[in-house]
């Protein structure tokens, strides 16, 4: 086990700038998630903890020490690829056993921890296999299992599950899931599957454009998100998102947008007359008697909610339900946000605005 | 609803059902195939083997059936076994010198390097050339009166004299062996190249994550990775220079005193200087024996590994 930190990483490739000042500390046994599109840098910065790339600057340490000029292979980190990596022309044995080989470990040792990491992860039948010949999931079991046999101080994951069919990704996720508590090891996982960060992590950083945008918990980084860009990343559907202004109404600020007054009252500390963006997750907005004129315009059932989406003014708006309530294409819905749940980002900016 | 067509019950064409006319038409289209076969192949090895049959005159192409007298003769003859040994020599050397240029030069081209394309243009360029045009240049290099090499070698005091490259066995060997390696490596650099750029890079990461040197990572897989390529390329390359003939007639000629002689030069000198048909023929066919035992032993032991490997 080990504590990550990354002090002032800088990564650039000639004049491009993949990763930007980027400071984050991974405490002992954290399972930390770095989630954002591709080309966010997060492999970049995933591949700079691993030894196989060199910051431009900044320092990354590892319980305090500074490793930036140590060995990939004595940095005492395993990394479970997007591809799995394994050696094709080897069997699944030799591919668990080729991290002891390198440093040393006797035969019968190896064979006592490839017995061990087989029946944790089941692929014991296997074992005799090429790697060449399992199918996707087993390759990526094999691929943990190589991770875990030599016991390493950090995990690194890159994206491991994108390969997978979706009831096979489910199953993987649990499954890694299970090996943090197990192991208590520090793990890095990169992925641009929100879902995974969400329901993995401990803590989550969410970055974009080689810029870390937010650090926080799954629930942090959901309930509150800190740029209007987390806010719809995170999330499915996404949240909606209506553009105006806060204006002074009769009561205090309101938000207004072209046409439409969202009389709901928002912190009296936000400026009148800024430009901002409204975002309302789709459970957070109900129907409601007296609510903003919504003209229904797709219903998208999936047996357990319903999805409406409906137009309000010039803008289209995701809904939420349970149950549709009779609700058809072309109604007119009163549509309202739930109290407190209303997210206010600058226009300009997209910083959150308010708490 | 309109009614559906009805699908066109039972019309056989001729009476065939689809899968015959499917078969019939593949059939028509190997025929160019085993046309060329014929006529280009096999017409020519059968001939080749009837000839030797015979003592037959290169000119006139007549003569009188012996059985199996010029094989007999063959292996009664210390010529052939000369230059049955010196092409073993021939195609072992030439053979080793190319893999390890090629390989060796296909690794540093695969490397991040800043002049990669004008190099890999480059590397082509001694496999471009002409046989003449090449044997020219250097025969003038390796000439022992004015040529280059005994320029440096006396300019450096490398020697105590020039340096008699071509004149003098081994020494004539050696030099045509030289050539042949640099002629013919780009070959292999360019087959094994390709193949090297196919190798996953992940698969480089996780064995330096697992701790592996970078002599190990070339043992343990890119080596592995090349190994079907290099079987490939071992088998085309030992066929080559088995049957050499251009190249080394032109540099030495068979000479000095038949030390270069090779199986494709004694043919030669059969058929053509000594005009006898019959027997040239005759190691053409053993030639072809060798090659197809050679190809047996060789492809059966890969397939052997390849099955062990996979299972």
């Amino acid at each position: 086990m080990a504590a990550i930190t990354l002090n002032g990483i800088r990564k650039s490739y000639g004049p491009h700038t993949v990763v930007e000042n980027l400071s984050i500390d991974v405490n002992r046994g954290e399972f930390l998630t770095l989630l954002g599109p591709s080309g966010c840098g997060k492999s970049t910065i995933l591949r700079m903890i691993a030894g196989l790339d060199s910051p431009t600057d900044g320092g990354i340490l590892f319980d305090g020490q500074r490793v930036n000029d140590v060995d990939p292979a004595r940095r005492n980190v395993a990394m479970v690829f997007q591809s799995y990596a394994l050696y094709p022309h080897m069997t699944v044995r030799q591919n668990l056993e080729y991290p002891l080989r390198k440093r040393g470990v006797p035969k019968a040792r190896r064979a006592g921890l490839v017995d061990d990491v087989a029946a944790i992860l089941r692929i014991g039948p296997l074992l005799e296999r090429r790697s060449s010949q399992l199918s996707g999931g087993q390759q990526q079991r094999v691929a943990l299992g190589r991770a875990m046999i030599r016991d390493p101080a950090v995990f690194l994951f890159d994206e491991p599950l994108s390969n997978l069919d979706a009831t096979l990704r489910a199953h993987m996720r649990a499954e890694i899931i299970r090996l943090h508590l197990r192991l208590g090891k520090t793990m890095v996982y990169v992925t641009h599957d929100q879902i995974e960060a969400m329901t993995m992590s401990t803590r989550i950083a969410v970055l974009d454009g080689g810029r870390l945008l937010q650090l926080g918990t799954p629930d942090e980084v959901y309930a509150r998100p800190a740029t209007r860009f987390v806010a719809g990343f995170v999330g499915t559907p996404r949240m909606n998102f209506i553009p105006g202004a806060l204006v002074q109404g009769d009561a205090g600020c309101v938000f207004r947008a072209d046409g439409l007054t969202l009389d709901v009252p928002v912190p009296s500390l936000a400026p009148s007359g800024r430009q901002v963006v409204a975002g309302i997750r789709p459970q957070d907005l109900l129907p409601a008697e007296g609510g903003l004129p919504g003209r229904v315009t797709l219903l998208e059932s999936t047996g357990q909610e319903v999805l409406v989406t409906a137009a309000l003014g010039s803008q289209e708006v995701v809904m939420r339900l349970e149950d549709a309530n009779g609700l058809r294409v072309g109604d007119t819905v009163g549509l309202a946000p739930r109290p407190g749940k209303l997210h206010l980002f600058d226009a300009e900016s997209g910083e959150r605005v308010g708490p | 609803m309109p009614a559906l067509a009805a699908p066109m019950a039972g019309r056989r064409r001729g009476g065939w059902s689809l899968a015959a006319r499917n078969a019939a038409f593949g059939y028509v289209l190997m025929l160019p195939s085993i046309l060329f076969f014929l006529v280009l192949i096999a017409y020519p090895l059968l001939q080749t083997f009837w000839i030797s049959l015979h003592r037959m005159s290169t000119l006139t192409r007549q003569g009188e059936f012996v059985g199996l007298a010029n094989y007999r003769a063959l292996l009664e003859s210390a010529d052939f076994w000369g230059a049955f040994g010196q092409s073993l020599v021939w195609t072992v050397c030439c053979l080793a010198l190319q893999m390890g240029l090629g390989i060796g030069f296909a690794l540093v081209l695969n490397a991040r390097l800043t002049f990669r394309p004008a190099a890999r243009a480059l590397v082509l360029f001694p496999y471009l050339l002409s046989t003449v045009v090449a044997v020219l240049v250097w025969q003038w290099l390796f000439n022992d009166m004015y040529g280059y090499l005994n320029y440096l070698i006396e300019e450096y005091g490398l020697s105590d004299g020039p340096v008699n490259w071509l004149g003098q066995s081994p020494n004539a060997m050696i030099s045509t062996i030289l050539v042949a390696g640099w002629k013919h490596f780009p070959f292999v650099t360019i087959a094994v190249l390709a193949r090297l750029q196919g190798i996953p890079p992940a698969l480089y990461d996780a064995a330096r994550i697992d701790g592996a040197s970078a002599w190990s990572r070339f043992w343990d897989i890119t080596l592995p990775q090349l190994r079907p390529v290099l079987a490939m390329v071992i088998i085309l390359r030992t066929i080559w220079d088995f049957k050499e003939f251009d190249l080394i007639f032109m540099m030495t000629g068979g000479g000095p005193r038949s030390s270069t002689e090779t199986l494709p030069l004694l043919i030669y000198k059969e058929v053509f200087p000594k005009l006898s048909m019959g027997s040239g023929a005759a190691i053409a066919m053993v030639m072809l024996v060798i090659m197809v035992a050679f190809f047996w032993v060789y492809a059966g032991q890969y397939d052997r590994e390849e099955r062990a490997r996979s299972r």
